[in-house]
This record gives structure tokens, sequence and C-alpha cells, in this order.
């Protein structure tokens, strides 16, 4: 069974699509949902979790639908929403107790799992503590753990890491992994920045302006693309003449670094010689990679007004 | 269920640390007492429970709808603006069910913070006064309670409406001058002007919770028809003090079902 599947999934506003004939399926493990601020990530979220409801399509998570069955679904998942949702006055430990009351738990079934969830996002120390005393990192924790706190079977992040500095950031994205790799829960989370989606995911969703631009495994997204990345010190131009005279296709991008094709071991044996010949310095010489942000370069390039309405 | 209840207890917890109410009980309590002292003109307490009920019954009509107003009119547009209503909405509780639960957590609040007010009032009252009328103080005690839950339905209402807590909390308070100020003077010009037809004095009356909560009062204390105002002495007059209480509380009950049934429609649809 999918982890989610969606059909024609669609959201309009007035004068805006917010997301826009989108159908995918997508399997289990850390899930990244990529795309600029705006692009529909909030909205398939909320989508998704039954908060607000399709103009159009069908979604499914876990099998549940999301219009039909939101009772059944809410039991087997958890949220963490982008915006600060934490009362400013309350501790964590009453907070995140009182959402699990209201998951179903039993009053002191939630208190213990309350306790083994703040200790997991390191929150214990400080759980007695008001939320509104707490950093941002702190806050990002305690979101989490209200996320958490029911077991559930997938995990819905917005923008976890939002207002974290790096090494909160570094804490943040350590303790989403955690999760989902020993306590096996699958995860759902959106973000804006490649980095971080690179660092964590093991599967990507990518839309743009609310629409799906690309979906499949992070290996798909940073696949060899059949060139050579070719990094020199000294004249680049001269190297790249030279080795176009010796009949590869050389592409410059304004840097010391240039790509050349194809990759192949008569190549790199080319290259080598050349860079010797000219007396540079072979700074880096490896097969070129993906890059996440060639997506939405691409994507640009497509789609330029395509959700205005 | 369970997570209703717990939404329940949470509403109360909340309103227990609320300044509002605690200052509402206090308030109220101490206002009994003196209404007490200042009506019995200098003999203390002399004129015991129906005095003290007659002179109460206008300042509850103020100040009980106000105070259930504001507070419903926060509910549902605070948690909003703070950004927990999409958290709760996301735990399996349904949006009716969390609107339900957090308007039973409140009203139970005011009901406790009307009976802790009035009822320590009256208890402080019942040591030294007269006990003669007693019953009807209690009357009115549930009727402000009535009251309350009428007052807090609209409230919700508007929370559900306008999305914004202060604007939803303007509109609570425009709301309450328009059912305690503009609707009796109305009604009084209406009365004078156009005399108008019994039908549309007696749904003139049962419009207003607080124009109905008010005749009930008066009904239920000392029906006077110069003090009852232009609806209440054509009721009681047309319709004998039995019929008109069975159908003003009536209307009561229905202001408190109808603005909720409008609101649980409303928030089920609403997008977070």
């Amino acid at each position: 069974m999918a982890l989610i599947e969606a059909a024609g999934l669609t959201k309009r506003y007035p004068g805006v699509i917010a997301l826009d004939d989108l159908t995918v399926s997508i399997e289990g493990g850390i899930v990244g949902l990529v795309g600029a601020n705006g692009a529909g990530k909030s909205t398939l979220i909320k989508l998704l979790l039954g908060l607000i409801e399709p103009t159009q399509g069908t979604a499914a998570v876990l099998g549940f639908d999301v219009c039909r069955d939101r009772p059944h679904l809410r039991r087997i998942v958890g949220y963490m929403p982008e915006h600060d949702c934490l009362p400013s006055d309350v501790s964590a430990t009453e907070f995140v107790a009182h959402m699990a009351q209201l998951s179903g738990l039993p009053r002191n079934a939630a208190r213990e799992r309350t306790a083994d969830i703040l200790r997991h996002v390191g929150l214990f120390e400080e759980r007695y503590r008001p939320m509104g005393t707490y950093s941002t990192g702190m806050r990002q924790r305690a979101k989490l753990a209200q996320a958490l706190v029911h077991d559930p079977r997938l995990l819905f992040l917005d923008e976890p890491t939002n207002g974290l500095d790096p090494e909160g950031r570094d804490e943040m994205l350590d303790l989403i992994r955690r999760t989902g790799r020993e306590f096996g829960i699958a995860i759902l989370m959106a973000s804006h920045l490649l980095g971080e989606i690179e660092r964590v995911c093991d599967s990507l969703v990518v839309l743009d302006a609310g629409r799906l631009v690309e979906a499949g495994p992070l290996r798909n997204f940073t696949a060899a693309t059949g060139r050579l990345v070719v990094e020199v010190d000294g004249d680049r131009d001269a190297a790249a003449a030279a080795l176009r005279a010796r009949g590869l296709r050389v592409t410059t991008d304004g840097r010391s670094v240039f790509l050349v094709e194809p990759a192949d071991d008569r190549t790199l044996d080319l290259v080598r010689d050349v860079v010797a010949e000219l007396g540079l310095g072979l700074v880096r010489l490896e097969p070129a990679r993906r890059q996440l942000e060639d997506l939405f370069r691409r994507s640009e390039a497509a789609t330029p007004e395509a959700v205005r309405v | 269920m369970s997570s209703f209840l717990t939404l329940v207890r949470k509403e109360i917890r909340d309103a227990a640390q609320s300044r509002w109410l605690v200052g509402f009980a206090l308030s109220f309590g101490l206002l009994v007492l003196l209404f007490a002292r200042v009506q019995s003109g200098g003999d203390v307490f002399a004129e015991g429970f129906n005095r003290t009920t007659a002179g109460l019954l206008n300042l509850a009509l103020l100040a009980v709808p106000l105070l259930a107003l504001l507070l419903g009119a926060a509910a549902v547009a605070t948690e909003r603006e703070q950004g927990t209503l999409a958290t709760l909405l996301s735990q399996p509780i349904g949006a009716g069910e969390l609107l339900l639960a957090k308007y039973a957590g409140l009203t139970l609040a005011l009901w406790a913070a009307v009976a802790l007010g009035f009822g320590l009032g009256g208890l402080l009252l019942a040591l030294v006064a007269p006990l003669g009328a007693l019953d009807r103080y209690l009357v009115f005690v549930g009727l402000a309670a009535g009251l309350a839950s009428a007052s807090a339905s609209i409230g919700v209402l508007l929370s559900v409406l306008l999305r914004t807590r202060l604007r939803a909390m303007a509109a609570a308070v425009l709301v309450w001058l328009v059912l305690t100020l503009f609707y009796e003077l109305a009604a009084i010009a209406v009365a004078l002007t156009i005399s108008a037809s019994g039908r549309t004095l007696l749904l003139a009356s049962l419009l207003d919770p607080v124009e109905a909560a008010r005749i009930l009062g008066i009904l239920a204390v000392e029906p006077n028809l110069e003090v009852l105002g232009p609806l209440g002495a054509y009721l009681a007059t047309e319709l004998g003090t039995g019929v008109t209480a069975g159908l003003l509380a009536s209307a009561l009950v229905a202001w408190v079902a109808a603005p909720l049934v409008v609101a649980v429609a409303v928030f089920r649809r609403q997008d977070v």
C-alpha cells in the first residue's frame, strides 16, 4: 500500500490555484516535499490531513480517504505545522500530554508517553518551563514532540527547520533522521531548502507553482549525467579549446569548472593528458551529477505563469 | 468522546485561570452584599433577597451577556490567530465536536462563575437576612446562567464567522450594545409610534435574549406592568404570566441552540 496517493488533486482559492491537478503515488521512508515558497507544499499537507477540502480530485493517506476517513486518518498521522502553534504560558509537558489525550491516550499513558517523547526530542530537562521562555529551536522540538506523542505511522513536517540557526538546523535534521530510521515512522517533510532534503530524505516530490515537477527516489535526482566535471587551476579557456580540438563536447559555466562529454575512460585519459600538456593544475575530475536546483531551473522555463487564473 | 471531554476539561481549566471569570465571580459576590445593604436603606440586610434580586437584575442583564459574548467571541478566533486551531484539528476530533466542546467548557465555566458570584453573596446574605424570597433569588441565578449560555452561543458564532480575534470581539461589543440598549429603545419607539400588532410585539420580545431574560426576571421577582416595559406588559396582559414565562424560556433555549447550530455548520465547511 502506498503511503500517499493523490489523483487530480486540486485546490483553488479565489484568483489562485494553490495546487493544480496533482497525481502522485508516494512510498514510505522519509519523503521530501520540495518547492519554493508558495509552491503548494503547505496546501498539500493540509489537504492530506483533511484540514481543507480539495476543489477537485481525491487523495488517500495510508489507505484512508482524506475527506471520508478523517477521524481514522488522524489517529495514525502526526502534524508539525510551519507556524507557531504553542501557547506561551503552558509547559511542554502540559501541552504535549494534552495533545496525547486528545489523540485518545488515557491520562496516565499520555503522561508517560509525553515524558518519553520529550526525552527523545531533547526537552526532558526543560519540560516544566513555560514554552514562552523557550528558544526557537526548543519550540520547534516541542512542536515535533506533540506531533509524535501518539506514535503515528506517518508524520507531516511543514518547514521543520524554520527560523533555526545552522547548529539548530543540524540538530533538527538529525532528530528527523533518527525519528524516521529508529522509530520506523514514515515522514513527509516540506522544505524549500534543497540541502536539507538531500541530507535527510530517501525520495522527493517536487512542486512548483502548484504543479508537480517530478517525484521519485532521491538517487534519480542526483544521478550521473553522462558528463565529467573538470576544474583546473590556470587557463580554463585553453584547456576547453584543447579538449574541443580532440572531438569532445565542452560546456563552460563562467567559472574554472566546465563539463565534458562523454564521461568514459577515454575522456578521462584525454583530460589528464591535455591538462598535463598545458601545464595546468587539475583540481577536480569527476562524473557530473544532477543538482536539485536544476529541477527548478527547468520548471521555471517550462511553466511561466501556470497557476495564475 | 474522550477527546471531547479532554477539550471540555481544558476549557474549564483555562477559564479557571482566566482573570475575567474570577474577577466576575468576586465582583458579583460583593455586589450582592452591596445591593442588599444599599437597598435596605440603612437597616442592614433588612429587605433580604427580594429587593436585592430586583436590584441586581438590571446589572446582571448588562454584565452577564457582555462577559459571555466576549469569551465566546474569543473562543475560536484566538485559536485560529495563535495557530493552534490547525494543530487541534489534526487530532482525531471533528470540527463540530471541537466547537461544541469549546462551547460546553466555556458555558460550564460561566455557570460556575455565576453560581460562585451570586451563590457566595446569596449564602452570606442568607446568614443575616430573611429567607422569604430565596426561591426568587435562585430563579434569578438560573436566569443569569441561561442568559450566559445564550450569549456565549452568539459569541461563538461570531468567533467562527469573523476570522480575527479583534474583529470577533468588536462585533461582540456591537451585538451587546444592540441587545442591551438599542433593542429596548427601538421596542419603545415602535410601541409609541406605529402601534405595532400583538404578533409584532410578541416576536420582538422573543428576538432578543436579553429582553426575554429581563421580562422573565421581572416576572419572577415582582410582576409589575410598569417595570415590565412595553413588550413585557403586552405579553403579561395578553397571554398571562404562565404562558409568557413558557414562551420566553423557550426563546432563551432557542437562542442557545440556533447560533450554535449555525456555527457548527459554518465551521465544518471552513478551511483551516
